[in-house]
């Protein structure tokens, strides 16, 4: 493959890039007892990149392997389409020759779909059997195998072979005419062998829809209110690292300038894919550029942006390693990959020690972001009263103007944790996936409004 | 290439069907004066579905490898559950406008042209902007074990722009099979310079009047309707456990021509046809798949939809919101004192199958005395859409396509309105 990588790319002016992926994956999914999928795909992606000096870039994605000559061509052709008025400047890195496609352990794709299918169809038995008043269900099982192939005119070079595996249940709880729901994922690193012994979590998830069916809402208010490290860790995905993405394209979203402060002393975020056993972690990105810890938030004030070499030779800076493409045929920009907040002292007992009255957000629906309005929904909610976890409560969404939101953080506890669970970041485009990792945190004087239902 | 499979799965499967897809996807997107990036995508994937020895399965996968597709198919349906899928016969297709050859012959430059040509349009508002211009063509060929073998060619154009000022995004786009002329052109910067030309006002109170939702913001008002006339989630609700205002019909509409879901036949094989989703104000039909219709014992609406590596589904084509009556075009005389919604989402919470909502609106305006006065920020709207659109205080005459949606105006009162 490199040798027709080097051919594909010979005698053709300016940068040029060449990304190849397989993926061959498998999809199990039950509505409660009934099969809805069982199937498993092969599918190829490749895209040629070209820059060619004082024009604008050149791309050509396609699905036949033996098509990556002509679409450098190709690419090369459309580079020359257009003449942007400031020249695209590549920010240097260093060269690396990656070859890891000799790691695959616990290989998925050696386990036939029957088995996958029966493994599914116990664990989405365990959820319905939670409880009599779980009526419905949606269980899904899934693994993937990644074969990449990079090239680069600069001699980049990498070949890597990744597996990972995924769970998810939805288990919807009903009676008296009420109905809730409860969610709950696992997508980690690894095969077959990373999904095992994980029918607590089916189990749980049904119990947890039955438990929300006679909580009583929040009244509306304002509370301290305590977040847990997988609801700290979305917040803070979807709000200052998402805000931390240097737009490839200049005008996609807003960015926070460096230098503004953003929370308090002890809010430090960043975005790691270094990190070890992660199934979101890299060596190279998909430019080619080798993976960096990023801190962008330094004690409360933003240090950093995540960025691609086009963004960071705009920006008189270097490249962090975080351009990601999101799909097999997809141009990359700039995405985190493990992007965490790092952990301050104490354990939820001590932060909720002093707290009369407030509020426990365990795991959140969505955070949405209109400008620097944060809207968060909470999927699991507990009171907190005399300094202990309390009864379930339902709770409508918490808004706040993101300052304000990240002024009333006053603590950040110790209990890191990396959260395995199947995020994504809300991105145009295909989504890709993320992991995120955080302590509990608490925040003091958030407006909990009406719950609307 | 799939009657050959289908053929070669004759001796294997008690039933099999297949649909391919083939693109040429180019796009053309222009950054303000330091970015600038002409991509083509070019895609050809291929789905097969069959039954073997009473059990269902689907493969999808690369069309150059579609013997292996076909093949895991095969092994889909020894993992898979008994089932019955009743594949239509052959049948006369409606006609309908799916292509156009002045769209098909676009090229990059073209597409690098029509861009350009919409910035420099917006120039003059000095905003930071980005403009794109793309163009699909392609080919679907649909078949299945019955001698259903069926193709048709289709484009799609489409332009937009997104404008990085304001109070979030502003991405606005128009997609057709054909071409855009210069009045598509002028919707779209008219569109632009409505949204940023009033200048912006402090609220102190929320307004107590009712609510202007333009087109763009009834497309949000009307997601929880659809996810009820879905598959599944649709059947038994004909006659109506809910309803909406008598004055107003939702119909997906396949057949009509020229729109970016138009098509002759869907995925699964069966001939398209309007459909009455919602019909004076009463849930009427919804959309079902071959497997869903087979399941229920039920014909399948023609809305199959197999593309990419996603399992069969029923999807809408077409959709367009109707009236029987004119409507009006004195949509602020109507609302008096209220504002003007140009963007809603209902998002994902409280619930938005059910239709309830509480969210921020980032394009909003007030209108006092019948006229649009400033952008206003900070408004947060909440209540249940399926209540609100019980009664519509006005319905607009301002009907026109957002893509594959047809959309009008429409005034709401009740609205909860609250300031952050």
């Amino acid at each position: 493959m490199r040798d027709v990588l080097a051919e594909a790319m010979r005698g053709v002016s300016g940068y040029v890039e060449i990304r190849l992926r397989r993926r061959w994956s498998t999809a199990v999914v039950f509505r409660k007892q009934r099969l809805e999928v069982a199937t498993e795909y092969h599918a190829f992606g490749g895209v040629a990149r070209c820059l060619v000096v004082g024009h604008g870039w050149g791309a050509c994605a396609f699905t036949d392997p033996d098509r990556a000559g002509s679409a450098v061509l190709r690419a090369h052709e459309l580079s020359l389409e257009t003449r942007p008025e400031t020249p695209i400047a590549l920010a240097p890195i260093p060269i690396r020759q990656v070859d890891q496609a000799d790691l695959l352990v616990d290989d998925p794709r050696l386990i036939s779909l029957s088995a996958k299918r029966q493994l599914l169809e116990g664990l989405t038995a365990e959820l319905l059997a939670a409880d009599r008043r779980v009526i419905d269900s949606r269980t899904s099982y899934g693994d993937s195998v990644f074969e990449t192939w990079l090239a680069t005119s600069e001699g980049v070079w990498l070949h890597e072979l990744r597996s990972e595996a995924s769970l998810g249940a939805l288990a919807v709880a009903g009676e008296d005419g009420a109905q809730e729901r409860a969610l709950e994922s696992v997508a980690v690193l690894g095969g077959w062998g990373a999904v095992a012994g994980r029918a607590p979590l089916f189990r749980e998830v049904g119990e947890r829809a039955v438990g929300r069916l006679h909580a009583v809402p929040v009244p509306a208010g304002r509370y301290p209110i305590v977040f847990d490290p997988r609801a700290t860790g979305a917040l803070v995905l979807q709000t200052i690292t998402n805000l931390c993405r240097s737009p490839s394209r200049g005008i996609e979203r807003a960015l926070l300038p460096l230098g503004t402060r953003i929370g308090p002393e002890m809010l430090t975020v960043g975005d790691d894919p270094t990190a070890l056993g992660l199934r979101t972690s890299l060596s190279l990105d998909d430019e080619g550029t080798p993976a960096s810890h990023t801190h962008l938030v330094q004690n409360g004030v933003v240090v950093a942006h995540l960025h691609t070499r086009e963004t960071a030779a705009r920006a008189a800076v270097g490249p962090t390693g975080h351009a990601l493409a999101p799909s097999l045929r997809s141009i990359p920009a700039a995405r985190p990959t493990n992007s965490y907040v790092a952990k301050g002292e104490g354990d939820l007992l001590a932060l909720l020690a002093d707290m009369p009255l407030g509020v426990y957000v365990a795991d959140v629906i969505g955070v949405a972001v209109e400008g620097h309005q944060v809207t968060v929904t909470p999927a699991s909610t507990r009171m907190i009263r005399d300094g202990v976890l309390a009864e379930s409560v339902k709770c409508a969404p918490i808004s706040a103007d993101l300052f304000t939101l990240f002024g009333r953080l006053d603590r950040v506890g110790g209990d890191f944790a990396w959260d395995p669970s199947a995020a994504t970041l809300h991105d145009s485009g295909p989504l890709r996936p993320i992991t995120t990792g955080a302590p509990h945190t608490r925040f003091v004087d958030l407006d909990i409004g009406a719950l609307y239902a | 290439m799939i009657a050959e499979v289908l053929a070669d799965l004759r001796s294997r499967t008690t039933h099999a069907d297949s649909v391919r897809a083939r693109d040429e996807t180019i796009t053309a997107t222009l950054s303000g004066q330091s970015h600038a990036l002409v991509s083509v995508d070019q895609s050809d994937t291929v789905q097969i579905r069959v039954v073997a020895d009473g059990r269902l399965g689907w493969a999808g996968g690369d069309s150059s490898s579609i013997r292996a597709v076909a093949d895991r198919a095969v092994d889909s349906a020894a993992a898979g559950d008994p089932a019955e899928l009743f594949l239509p016969a052959p049948a006369a297709l409606p006609v309908v406008v799916t292509r156009s050859p002045p769209a098909a012959a676009l090229t990059a430059r073209d597409l690098v042209g029509i861009s350009g040509q919409l910035a420099n349009r917006l120039r003059r508002l000095n905003l930071p902007i980005e403009t794109w211009a793309e163009r699909s063509s392609g080919g679907v060929e649909v078949g299945n074990s019955r001698g259903v073998l069926a193709s048709y060619d289709l484009t799609v154009v489409g332009v937009g722009v997104s404008v990085g000022a304001g109070p979030a995004p502003c991405r606005l786009h128009l997609a057709g099979v054909a071409p855009p002329d210069e009045t598509d052109l002028d919707r779209l910067v008219d569109e632009v310079e409505r949204r940023f030309t009033p200048p912006v006002l402090e609220l102190t109170a929320p307004p107590a009047g009712p609510i202007w939702f333009a087109p763009g913001a009834v497309r949000g008002l009307v997601a929880p309707l659809l996810s009820r006339q879905l598959g599944d989630g649709g059947l038994g609700t004909q006659g109506g456990r809910w309803t909406i205002d008598s004055r107003l019909s939702l119909y997906d509409d396949p057949l009509v021509d020229g729109r970016p879901g138009s098509r002759p036949i869907c995925d699964d094989g069966v001939p398209t046809q309007r459909l009455a989703l919602i019909q004076a104000g009463r849930p009427s039909r919804s959309l079902l798949d071959l497997r869903t219709a087979s399941r229920h014992r039920l014909p399948a609406t023609g809305h199959g939809v197999r593309r990419g590596y996603r399992g069969p589904r029923a999807a809408f084509s077409n959709l367009s919101l109707e009236s029987d009556e004119p409507g009006t075009l004195e949509l602020a005389a109507a609302v008096g004192d209220g504002l003007l919604v140009s963007e809603f989402e209902i998002g994902p919470a409280p619930s938005q199958d059910r239709g309830v909502f509480r969210v921020a609106v980032p394009w909003c305006y007030r209108i006092v005395g019948g006229r649009v006065v400033g952008r206003v920020a900070g408004v947060v709207l909440a209540g249940d859409a399926i209540r609100l659109l019980e009664r519509v205080a006005a319905i607009g005459a301002d009907a026109a396509w957002y893509g594959a949606i047809r959309l009008r105006s429409l005034v709401l009162e009740g609205v909860l309105v609250s300031l952050r």
